[in-house]
Order: C-alpha cells, then sequence, then structure tokens
C-alpha cells in the first residue's frame, strides 16, 4: 500500500506540470494580455499611440512576456519549486499564493458544507426512492431531483436572490465574515448558497443512490438476507447500501473536489471571495501568475481526491487490494 | 382688517414674480463662456466699487454673452486674484457653497463599487475606473468640480491659481492648515512629488502618460505653500485635467516609501480603514477635513458585487444605500421600486460618460476611401443603435454630450438637424448610396472573415451587430463580426488588425479633451482607425494651445462640425444615459455629471429619521 501510495504521489509532479503547461500554451496563443489591457484597454486610459506602442513594449519586457515561452515556464517552474507562484497583475504587488491563500479557506467552507448537506439529504433520499419504487414516493423523489438535475443553480440563485428580496426583504449579508470571527453573519452568509449548491450537487446523487440501490436489492445476497428473517433497516443499510456505495462516495468526492475548485457562478451571486471568483478575475486580465497558480492547485487537488477515494475503496470493499 | 390682510396677500406672488425676474437678469441666464478676472483689495472699513460692462454680441441664431466685472473691495489686506473659469458658471465663488442648514447629520453609506475590482490603491498607475471609486473619498486634487455647478472649477487644495502672461505656466497658492490622514502636514512639496513621480521618464501608466506627461513640462516649488506647473505648451487644458479625480495629491513620504500601493494616506474627507479584497472598502469620517463641517457621513462602505440580483437584494433588505457604478437596467428599477415602493427610492438620471463609436480602419480598404466612410457615416441610423443598444436613454449622434460638456457641445437641437443624425434619413441615404455608387460599390460589398470585430460582452455584441445590420439594409454592406475578449481585442485593434470595430469609450474629465484626445485626434490612443485629416488636425493643436476660453469654445465647435460635414474615423452613435438609485434616507445626493464625479461623499449624510 505504502509503495503503492509513493507512486501515486510522484505522479503528481508531471501530471500537475503538464496540466499547467498545456494551460500556459492555450493563454499564450490568444492573442492580448494583461499589458494590452493597462494600454489601451482601461476607462479613458491609453495615451498617445506612438508611445502607447512603446509604453506596451516596455512594459512587455519588464514582466518579462518578451522572453521565450520556454524559457518563462521553465522559470515559473524554478519560482515554484522554492514555493514561489509568481505575482499577480491584477492585485499588483501580492503574491499570488498569498492571494490564492486568502481565497482557499473560503471556498473550503463552501465545498466542505455543500457535500455535508449534499450527503445528508440525496442519499437517504436515493434509498427511500429505490425501496419505494415505482410509488407516489418515489415519483415525487424523481421530480425533486429532476428538477435539481435540470435547472442551473446560477438561475436558482438569482431566483432565490429576487423573491427573498421581495417577499421577506431580507438577503443573505454582503460582506465577509469568517466562521471563527463572526459564526452568526457566516451562517447567514452561507445557508443560501449551501442550500443551492447542495440541491444542484444532491441531485444527480440521489438519482445514482437509487440506480445503483435497486440494482443491489435485487441480488440474490439480498434475498437471502431476507429470507434469514433479517430485518428490512439491516438489509437496505448493511447490506445493500454498503454494497452501493463505492460509485455514491466517487461522485461525492468528485463532486467536493469540483467544489473546492471554485463554484464560480456561486461565489460570484453570494459576494463569496473564494477561488471561482478570482478564477474569472484572473482569466479575465490574462493574469498568468493566477491562473498557474489555480490550475496547478486544482490539478493537485483533484490528484489527491483521487487517490484518496481509490485508498477508500480498499476499506469499503476488502477484495480491493493495491500493490 | 380680512381685506387688508388680503392686500397684503396679494403682494406675495407679485414679490416672488420680481425677485424671479431679478434672479435671472442677475444670474439665472443660461451660462456663457467668459473669463472673470477679479481685482480685490482689501482695506477697512469696508467701500465697494463695482463697474459692470456687458457686451453683447448676436451671431445668427445665439447671443454671446460676455461680461467683465471688476470689482473692488477695499479691506486690511492687498491682494490680487484672478479665477479663470474653465467652463464658465454665472457666478465663480471659487469655494464650495454653505452647508445646508439644520441636518441630521452623521450615519453609514454604503454603495457598489465598478465591476473590475482595483488592482491596488495607486490610483496614478491603477487603470480601472474602480481605483477611482476606491481612492477618490481619501485624496483631494488642486481643484474641483464644484459639487452645486458642476459647470465651474473651484479650488480644492489650491485657493487661487493665475496663468502666466504667456499661458505657459500656472501658480497654484495652496490653502494653509491642511494635514495628511497620518498628520503630516500638506506642502508644495507633496503636490511636486505627487506629479514629478508621473514626470518621471521610468514611471508609466496611461494615466500619467495622458494626464500629466502630455500637457506638464515641469513642476516648480516656489515656497511651501507656492508652486508653479510649467506646461509643454500654452494652453488651458491643464485646469480641467487638474480639476479631475485623477489628478489628486499624495503625500511625498508615501511615494518616497513607494507604499502608495497599499496605503491610502490624503487629505480627503475620509480616511481609508480597510480593504477586503473582492468584497469591501470600508472609510470612515476624517475629523479634521479642511473643509468646514465636512464630511457629514460617518462611514462609507464600498461593495464589491457584481451580480444585479445581489445588488437588489442588498438595496431591498437595507444593506445598501445606493446603487452608482454598472447602473441598473429599467427592469432592475422597476423591480426596486416595486418592492419598495417609488417613494423610498428615487432613480436619478445621469450622463454615464461613455461615447459609443463605430470605428473604421482608414488604413485598410475600402475605408481608405473617404467616400466609403462618408456614405457609412450618412446611412448609419443612430436612433435606432440608440433605441436597440441602450432602451432609449442617452444622446444620438452627438460628438460632445451637452449633459457632460455643457455650452461647449453643439446643443442637441442642432445634432438633430446634423448629416447623418436627422431624421428621417432619406436624404442622407440618397447621398450615402451616390457616394457608394461614386466610390465603385454601387451594389455594396462584403468584408473578408474577421475584418469586423467585436467584444464577446452583451454591450460589446450589440455595439457591432446593430451598426452592421443598419448598413446590410440601407447600403448592402455586410461582413461576419468576430467576437472575441477584452485583451485579444485590444492586441488586435492596436495592431490595427481589424476593419471595422465598434467600441465605447469612457471619459475621465470634463474637457472635449477628454474625447477627442482619446479617439480622435491624430495620435489619440483610441484612434485605433489611424484616421487623420490636416484641416481637423490644425484645429485640433490650435485648441490645445488655445489661452482664450471664448476661442477654444469656438474650436471645439468647429471640431465638432468638422466630425459631421467632413469627415471622421470614429462615427459618433450614442452616449448613454443612466440612473442612478438612491434610496431615501440618503440626503444631500444629487448627480454630479458622469460617474467619475460621484465619489467624494463629503457632501452626502444619512437621516433614516428615526
Amino acid at each position: 500500500m505504502y509503495s503503492y501510495l509513493v507512486k501515486r504521489g510522484l505522479l503528481f509532479v508531471p501530471t500537475a506540470l503538464l496540466a499547467v503547461f498545456i494551460v500556459f500554451l492555450i493563454m499564450k496563443a490568444a492573442p492580448g494580455d494583461i499589458v494590452t489591457i493597462m494600454v489601451y484597454g482601461e476607462e479613458g486610459g491609453a495615451g498617445p499611440l506612438e508611445e502607447s506602442k512603446a509604453l506596451e513594449a516596455k512594459l512587455r519586457e519588464e514582466m518579462g512576456f518578451n522572453r521565450p515561452l520556454v524559457v518563462q515556464f521553465f522559470d515559473w517552474v524554478k519560482q515554484l519549486a522554492q514555493g514561489d507562484l509568481g505575482e499577480s497583475f491584477t492585485q499588483r504587488g501580492r503574491k499570488a499564493i498569498t492571494v490564492i491563500g486568502e481565497r482557499f479557506p473560503r471556498t473550503v467552507e463552501l465545498a466542505v458544507l455543500t457535500i455535508i448537506l449534499t450527503f445528508l439529504w440525496s442519499i437517504p433520499l436515493g434509498v427511500l426512492a429505490a425501496t419505494k419504487a415505482d410509488t407516489n414516493v418515489d415519483r415525487a423523489i424523481q421530480i425533486f431531483s429532476v428538477a435539481g438535475l435540470s435547472v442551473p443553480n446560477f438561475w436558482i440563485a438569482t431566483l432565490a436572490l429576487i423573491f427573498l428580496a421581495q417577499l421577506l426583504g431580507w438577503s443573505p449579508p454582503v460582506g465577509w465574515s469568517g466562521p471563527l470571527e463572526d459564526p452568526a453573519t457566516n451562517f447567514k452568509k452561507m445557508l443560501i448558497p449551501v442550500l443551492i449548491l447542495a440541491y444542484s450537487q444532491g441531485a444527480p446523487l440521489l438519482r445514482l443512490t437509487r440506480a445503483q440501490m435497486m440494482e443491489v436489492l435485487r441480488e440474490d445476497y439480498v434475498r437471502t438476507a431476507r429470507a434469514k428473517g433479517m430485518s428490512e433497516r439491516s438489509v437496505v443499510y448493511r447490506h445493500a447500501l454498503r454494497n452501493s456505495v463505492i460509485p455514491i462516495f466517487t461522485m461525492l468526492a468528485w463532486d467536493l473536489g469540483r467544489l473546492v475548485n471554485g463554484a464560480v457562478l456561486i461565489e460570484v451571486i453570494f459576494v463569496i471571495p473564494g477561488l471561482g471568483s478570482l478564477f474569472v478575475q484572473a482569466i479575465a486580465n490574462r493574469d498568468f501568475a493566477l491562473i498557474q497558480g489555480l490550475v496547478l492547485i486544482n490539478v493537485l487537488i483533484m490528484l489527491g481526491i483521487n487517490l484518496i477515494v481509490d485508498v477508500v475503496y480498499g476499506y469499503l470493499d476488502p477484495r480491493i487490494r493495491y500493490t | 382688517m380680512a381685506v387688508h390682510r388680503r392686500g397684503l396677500m396679494s403682494l406675495i406672488p407679485l414679490s416672488l414674480i420680481l425677485a424671479l425676474v431679478g434672479v435671472v437678469a442677475c444670474g439665472g441666464a443660461a451660462p456663457a463662456p467668459q473669463i472673470v478676472e477679479k481685482e480685490v483689495v482689501r482695506e477697512v472699513p469696508v467701500e465697494r466699487v463695482v463697474e459692470k460692462e456687458v457686451i453683447r454680441e448676436v451671431p445668427v441664431e445665439k447671443i454671446v454673452e460676455k461680461e467683465v466685472i471688476k470689482e473692488v473691495e477695499v479691506e486690511k489686506e492687498v491682494v490680487i486674484e484672478k479665477i479663470v473659469v474653465a467652463t464658465p458658471a454665472p457666478v465663480a465663488t471659487g469655494k464650495l457653497a454653505p452647508l445646508p442648514a439644520g441636518g441630521k447629520y452623521g450615519g453609514e453609506l454604503v454603495r457598489n463599487m465598478n465591476p473590475g475590482e482595483p488592482r491596488d490603491l495607486d490610483f496614478q498607475s491603477c487603470g480601472p475606473g474602480s481605483c477611482l471609486i476606491a481612492a477618490a473619498p481619501v485624496y483631494n486634487g488642486l481643484l474641483r468640480i464644484n459639487p452645486e455647478n458642476t459647470n465651474e472649477i473651484i479650488g480644492d487644495l489650491a485657493s487661487t491659481w493665475e496663468p502666466s502672461d504667456d499661458g505657459l505656466s500656472f501658480t497654484f497658492r495652496l490653502r494653509d492648515g491642511i494635514s495628511f490622514h497620518d498628520g503630516t502636514p500638506f506642502t508644495a512639496a507633496d503636490v511636486k512629488a505627487t506629479f514629478d513621480r508621473g514626470l518621471d521618464p521610468d514611471f508609466h501608466s496611461t494615466r500619467v502618460e495622458r494626464h500629466i506627461k502630455k500637457l506638464i513640462k515641469q513642476v516648480d516649488l516656489i515656497d511651501d505653500r507656492t508652486v508653479k506647473f510649467v506646461q509643454t505648451s500654452p494652453g488651458l487644458l491643464l485646469i480641467p485635467t487638474l480639476a479631475s479625480n485623477w489628478m489628486m495629491v499624495v503625500p511625498k513620504h508615501v511615494l518616497e516609501e513607494e507604499a502608495l500601493g497599499e496605503k491610502a494616506v490624503g487629505t480627503g474627507a475620509f480616511k481609508f480603514v480597510k480593504w477586503d479584497r473582492d468584497v469591501e472598502l470600508v472609510y470612515e469620517r476624517n475629523p479634521d477635513y479642511f473643509e468646514e463641517g465636512l464630511p457629514l457621513l460617518d462611514k462609507v462602505r464600498i461593495l464589491q458585487i457584481n451580480d444585479r440580483a445581489t445588488i437588489i437584494g442588498a438595496l431591498v433588505s437595507d444593506q445598501m444605500n445606493m446603487w452608482l457604478a454598472a447602473p441598473p437596467r429599467p427592469t432592475d428599477i422597476e423591480k426596486v421600486q416595486q418592492q419598495m415602493g417609488a417613494d423610498k427610492v428615487t432613480a436619478i438620471p445621469y450622463p454615464v460618460g461613455v461615447n459609443q463609436t463605430f470605428i473604421f480602419n482608414t488604413k485598410r480598404p475600402p475605408f481608405d476611401d473617404i467616400r466609403v466612410r462618408r456614405a457609412v457615416f450618412l446611412a448609419l441610423d443612430r436612433q435606432d443603435y440608440l433605441d436597440k443598444v441602450w432602451r432609449g436613454q442617452g444622446v444620438a449622434g452627438a460628438v460632445l454630450d451637452p449633459a457632460i460638456y455643457g455650452d461647449v457641445a453643439i446643443p442637441l437641437e442642432e445634432v438633430n438637424q446634423m448629416p447623418g443624425v436627422r431624421q428621417p434619413k432619406d436624404e442622407d441615404l440618397a447621398e450615402a448610396k451616390r457616394l457608394m455608387a461614386e466610390a465603385g460599390f454601387p451594389d455594396g460589398f462584403k468584408l473578408e472573415d474577421n475584418e469586423c470585430l467585436g467584444q464577446n460582452t452583451a454591450q460589446g455584441r450589440l455595439y457591432m451587430e446593430v451598426p452592421i445590420a443598419q448598413l446590410r439594409t440601407a447600403l448592402n454592406i455586410d461582413c461576419d463580426i468576430v467576437l472575441q475578449d477584452r485583451p485579444s481585442v485590444f492586441a488586435r485593434v492596436a495592431e490595427g488588425d481589424f476593419t471595422l470595430y465598434g467600441h465605447g469609450s469612457g471619459v475621465q474629465f470634463k474637457d472635449p479633451d477628454s474625447i477627442f484626445g482619446l479617439i480622435i485626434a491624430p495620435n489619440a490612443g483610441r484612434n485605433w482607425g489611424r484616421w487623420e485629416h490636416p484641416e481637423f488636425t490644425k484645429l485640433y493643436d490650435e485648441q490645445l494651445n488655445a489661452t482664450d476660453l471664448e476661442q477654444r469654445r469656438d474650436l471645439h465647435l468647429q471640431m465638432q462640425k468638422f466630425v459631421y460635414e467632413v469627415d471622421t474615423g470614429h462615427v459618433p452613435m450614442t452616449w448613454n444615459h443612466a440612473v442612478n438609485l438612491v434610496r431615501s434616507e440618503v440626503k444631500g445626493w444629487h448627480s454630479l455629471g458622469p460617474w467619475f464625479e460621484h465619489n467624494r461623499m463629503d457632501r452626502v449624510w444619512i437621516d433614516k429619521g428615526n
């Protein structure tokens, strides 16, 4: 197991660097960068055209954009080896690692709360739908889950904000307070986005749970367990659910990974200053240091979650062994 | 007795009418371009001699009124003041008007920010408008726009200013007793340090290139309270430029520490408290502010909210008082007013200060042919564009928006009679077709792929789709529009890699050069189509160097007419207007013109009526 973990861990580095390099090349292939925005794109900006050209060239040289692409990338890798992701252009004078570090806990809070709530509502309802298959209970749950699958979460968020404001004259706090700093405000801030995200993340999980459970409930060993006189509760939860859980757990873990990488629109709509909104800003402004840093972190998170999922498989299903 | 009282009562309307006539006669007339020279000799006891000479010139259909007022007061001290008014005002007091009496001042004001977050707090090198919004409460400039009369420039940190005889320099006398928020006294050395930074050949930013390096040759320290600006050439543009919020003065010691990006230490009405990135900026009242009694608020919070539904929610749920930046749409206004009641929130219209133009690349065929440019200029329907792009909110076809530039702009009634703008369009369309035929395109043409460029935003798309649809119908000119993101578009237009492009350019101060010098002038930073015309260049250079306001205004009018009657590389389509949504507890706020004038908040207060 340990040698397996080491091997997987070692693969993280080239995989992450390759992903960042691909993104780097794509970004560089597109015309324009932060310098073009600074020189030509700002409100009322742009000095005389000839001077602007000179300024553009000078800024590009200062920022090192004139160097060959491979040199730029490997300089960044050298910086990375020293724990430095480079300097942000959109948050001038600040290290990308600092900017990302500020945002990371906020997104993690949103993601973890969402996953907990998703787990709490979708799996029990999925099990219930499977055990009450083709009844009105099942149909009601299916309608609810299909709605969650079909309606985009940003649209639900927008409607929620409008209805809350119009019906109750209330909306989530617009400022930000951390959970330790001001728990009550933080709760009010996170409540609606977590509910909405948990609904949209939980809907496919619910359907997966139902499908898995229905399949397992038809297995011979379940019939045997019932024949042996085990309680229905024990049959469902100890035998059927345990054997359905691997794909459900995989999906839940992937959801966590995607959420930690940023629930972009929900963060923007609910003014949660996390990684999602940062990614949007970084891309809009071609902030290479931030983009590369965020891609690197995203890749590492997804690789890490994959590894954890693989390890947990071994515990969930004793037949799985890693060498 | 009752009859007698009724008689007295009947005198009241009469008195009001007489008073009104008096006001109109003395100062209520429409502002006219003027230079007010004030020679003030003060000794005690007070005597006053006022000479008033009124010269009226009556050209074809307008009255240009020149007033030369010589006012002599005899008091203890002897000083000489000259006030040069960049854009004329009925009364140029040079000072802020007194505060409204009896207000229950104080409170916390919460407003929203422009969509783009400031890069940092160094407004001299930070480009997005959000940088200005973040900095404006903290700093002062030498001059400012009078909030009570937005056509007038008054002193801010400067008490008086005077041009040299040759018009090449201006000498500013600074106010006494002003300190920065950290307690350091404000002196002329801070002014010099602020502008010297911009003049440093190694310091670059669009603000500096356009506003400082272009205009200022050097800043000389005369004494602790006097500073002289030497211009690159004689002219009057320096004054409105210095009244722009971008030209605020920063402390020398903060510049020396190279800490302007992180520290906001000014002389302004509010002290900077904190900036929670992507969430809010917080300011508190500066109790030592040099304007007596100001500011009226205790605290200001500027929220970084970009989503409209979130802004509506915040406004309705009493978390925000004003929706100032990224203006609401009519549907947003309806939602807020329905929820809160029309009496609880007011929609106050204002000219946004963004000019949408349709740009030709004059170095590429067929738009290197003036006849084709002219045909397109005549065929485009500005009113239709205004209706479709801005739901009719704004001004169609004006080179300069009168709501921003006052009487320097051609009045809208005249604009609406100009070629290309006038309705119905039959005459212009016939002429456009004739020009196209003469240029060898009687059946129109289709541009190659990738020649028509637009930004991939909702508005950016409309800036191209609407005019191209018009040209397709009117002249059979067609193209497939390529929509790209901002950096890609700017990279392409800067290289001249386009044939047609639609863009909205925001202006930053209230002088016509804010638009002529930005998009139309031969070497303007956004003259992406490389348009140039010797006659226009001559007019442009003359207005830059004009030292007489009347002459400068006349040149500005000629430049606008040139665009309508001869040629341009940018077809002026619209200046959009929007509204600010202001909750009823906000007092003392009124539109000061374009968005960049709305950010000081020093004369606003909150009164919830509790």
